[in-house]
């Protein structure tokens, strides 16, 4: 048979269904006065305070080691709180990414300095983190990067170049900049290094490039021989192309990449009533076996990863269907209330459709363009 | 999967790539020969075991996928169902293959039992089954016989594989009915649709593999058609429809596990469904003229995914009903209905 082998997801036990209630019931007030278009835009809400509350709960960084002031939860509990604060809009933004991509990997390849110094207060929701990756002549092809950080006698290093579409650049604490230290060889994935980036640090600029609708989330930061002392270095000099691509299957295949617009999905239920036509109640039936059926899937996903196996091909498996299935959602959604989006309107699914829309086209970009992806997933099946 | 299921899926998986190539005529009696190797290596045992009550539901449900994924045309789902329809019933289980109604008949009581009369469509494999398991309502009451079919009238037809789905006439009077006791109609036809979504599962898995090897071998313009990206990107977006499929045949397990799951059952064959037309219709554009031929083997999965989405409620009927009771049960409790921590019955 094929080798597309999805194992079953972990069970769940009582443990963990009570903390999903304490979760939900945590949300249930801490988010009372949200409004729906926001709730919509989960992961573009920067909301510090919100951090710091469910840091003082245990719920960021919970799975790291207790040296550092985690928890040392499984990672099935982590994906019951992430799932959680998904479906319910809730302002994740400030500590999103120190707890999904940060954080690890300085756990993983980070010096002990360093995992001292960060990684307690991001577990505290106090230290936001930015990615430094695109560039203006490098999106879908990371290895074009040409950023580069300059090795000085006597230790250190001087950056110049500029990072784009940096999220959070403006508010975030530190950046982990991915760029090069060595010259291009034959092997064009090699050469690059990953740093640790306060930045604070003189000579970095970070100007706003609004999205579409207005709303500030990404940056472009230059750099302007920006010095950085040895020890920002994270691993070995040379090794952040394999630090980067080590842990895609699991930025790949979380609940992140089906639910991003699920608050739509809730306001269309609601504003449809009890007693939908008969295309809506299809429509609905429809989008919520998919998410079902997905969320099968990510989960087992999941489980391969905390079992230590390699489900590369099923992590870019997830993103693809997830990502199709977000984008659809709006698209069906609007065409069963005959209404016009609007982000300003006090009917909340009115206004939840307006942000959606204009956010969709980003979920098949973000983590990897839909068309990189699928030729990965090709790789996978081994015919490329 | 339990160590059980897994033994007897890698049993059932042994006979059929045994028997190996595809039995494509179901009137050509092929499938008995299939039939009596299941029976021979021990397969009509672990039916039996089904029966006994030994294994579960879930059990006999799995091997139906490695069937589809060769494309055995045997009635093997539908003898299952009736043998897990027939637990109740006094006397010996039939080894043969079997079928059943999903709509019940009038049964009224006559000297020496019931008399029962009625007609039943699209009854797949009915002439390849030695019985069909009907149900009946009694006085208000739904029960359950089983019928030999040399007693009944049948008419020929088929499914858009060449299966057989044939009509039903019956006038017969059996002393041989008992009470349907949980099962009900609307889980009847539920199993049915459990039983193709993990049917769907597996002949996608074989569509995929076909697709996979063909544009790996099939040279045009100078290169295999798998360093075109177009073809890649077809490939990929084939792939998140089969693992979708696996997704739905898995969550299709899982809803036979204990009771008889609706929810998970219709998730899955909306799901399922929706994958099957998907994924044929991407394989067939890989394939070019070549799928469209009678001798290529590709039909004989892609046909089954054509017929089998509609099988015992289509997309639309099974995302209805789900739509139906989460748009009741209110939009408090469509979370909880996705994570599983609450059912919904409204």
């Amino acid at each position: 048979m094929s080798n597309l082998v999805f194992t079953t997801p972990p069970a769940s036990t009582p443990r963990h269904e009570e903390l999903r209630k304490e979760v939900r019931d945590f949300l249930g007030s801490a988010l009372a006065g949200l409004s729906p278009a926001m709730r919509a835009s989960s992961w573009f809400n920067f909301d510090a305070e919100f951090s710091r509350r469910l840091g003082a709960r245990g719920w960021i960084g919970m799975t790291w080691p207790s040296q550092y002031g985690g928890a040392e939860r499984s990672a099935h509990d982590r994906y019951i709180v992430v799932e959680e604060l998904l479906a319910a809009g809730a302002p994740v933004g400030a500590h999103w990414i120190a707890d999904r991509q940060s954080g690890p990997l300085l756990l993983r390849f980070g010096s002990e300095q360093q995992r001292q110094t960060i990684l307690p207060r991001i577990i505290r929701g106090e230290c936001y983190f930015c990615i430094g990756m695109s560039e203006p002549d490098s999106g879908s092809d990371l290895a074009a990067v040409r950023t580069r950080a300059e090795p000085i006698k006597g230790g250190g290093y001087r950056v110049n170049g500029a990072k784009i579409w940096t999220t959070f650049a403006h508010v975030a604490n530190y950046m982990i900049l991915f760029c090069r230290t060595d010259d291009r060889s034959d092997d064009r994935h090699q050469g690059f290094s990953q740093f640790l980036v306060d930045l604070s640090t003189p000579g970095i600029t970070v100007r706003p490039i609004l999205d579409m609708g207005g709303r500030h989330h990404f940056n472009e930061v230059v750099f302007q021989d920006v010095l950085l002392e040895e020890g920002a270095l994270i691993g070995e000099r040379g090794d952040g192309w394999s630090q980067v691509t080590s842990e895609l299957a699991f930025e790949r295949s979380g609940p992140e990449r089906f639910l991003s617009s699920y608050v739509l999905l809730t306001e269309l239920v609601r504003a449809l009533g009890r007693n939908p036509d008969p295309r809506a109640a299809i429509a609905i039936g429809r989008l919520t076996s998919h998410l079902i059926v997905l969320r099968r899937l990510s989960r087992s996903v999941a489980g391969m990863l905390e079992s230590g196996g390699a489900p590369g091909l099923q992590a870019a498996l997830v993103k693809d269907v997830g990502n199709t299935l977000e984008q659809e959602l709006p698209e069906i959604a609007r065409l069963l209330l005959n209404v016009e989006p609007d982000s300003d309107s006090t009917e909340p699914f009115v206004s939840t459709l307006a942000e959606t829309i204009l956010q969709a086209p980003i979920y098949s970009l973000r983590g990897g363009a839909r068309e990189v992806l699928r030729g990965i997933i090709a790789r996978g099946l081994d015919i490329r | 999967m339990s160590d059980t299921r897994e033994l007897l899926v890698q049993a059932a998986q042994r006979v059929l790539s045994d028997q190996g190539a595809v039995i494509d005529d179901p009137d050509s009696g092929g499938y008995l020969a299939l039939w009596s190797a299941l029976t021979e290596a021990g397969m009509s045992t672990a039916l039996h075991r089904v029966m006994a009550g030994e294994l579960g539901l879930a059990d006999a449900a799995a091997l139906v996928r490695p069937a589809a994924y060769v494309g055995a045309a045997i009635p093997l789902a539908e003898t299952l169902i009736a043998q897990w329809l027939s637990a109740d019933m006094a006397g010996d289980m039939p080894t043969t293959p079997m079928t059943f109604v999903t709509s019940p008949l009038e049964a009224h009581a006559v000297r020496g039992g019931w008399r029962i009369q009625g007609h039943g469509s699209r009854i797949p494999w009915l002439r390849a089954a030695s019985h069909v398991v009907v149900p009946l309502w009694v006085g208000g009451r739904l029960f359950l016989t089983m019928v030999a079919t040399d007693t009944v009238s049948l008419q020929r037809g088929h499914n858009l594989a060449g299966e057989p789905r044939d009509e039903l006439s019956l006038d017969a009077v059996t002393a041989n009915i008992w009470p349907a006791g949980t099962i009900d109609v609307p889980t009847i036809c539920a199993l049915g649709a459990a039983f193709r979504s993990i049917q769907i599962a597996g002949a996608i898995d074989r569509v995929l593999e076909l697709t996979t090897t063909y544009v790996r071998d099939r040279v045009q313009f100078g290169k295999p058609l798998a360093k075109l990206q177009a073809v890649q990107q077809l490939c990929a977006t084939l792939a998140g429809h089969a693992a979708a499929a696996t997704a739905s045949a898995d969550l299709t397990l899982e809803a036979l596990e204990q009771r008889v799951d609706l929810t998970k059952i219709a998730a899955a064959k909306t799901r399922a469904g929706e994958a099957a037309g998907a994924a044929a219709a991407i394989a067939h554009q890989l394939h070019g003229a070549m799928g469209v031929s009678r001798e290529h083997v590709l039909h004989r999965f892609t046909r089954r995914l054509w017929a089998w989405r509609d099988e015992y409620g289509n997309e639309a009927h099974w995302s209805l009903w789900l739509g139906q009771q989460i748009a009741k049960a209110g939009v408090e409790e469509l979370w909880p209905l996705i994570t599983e921590t609450r059912e919904i019955h409204a």
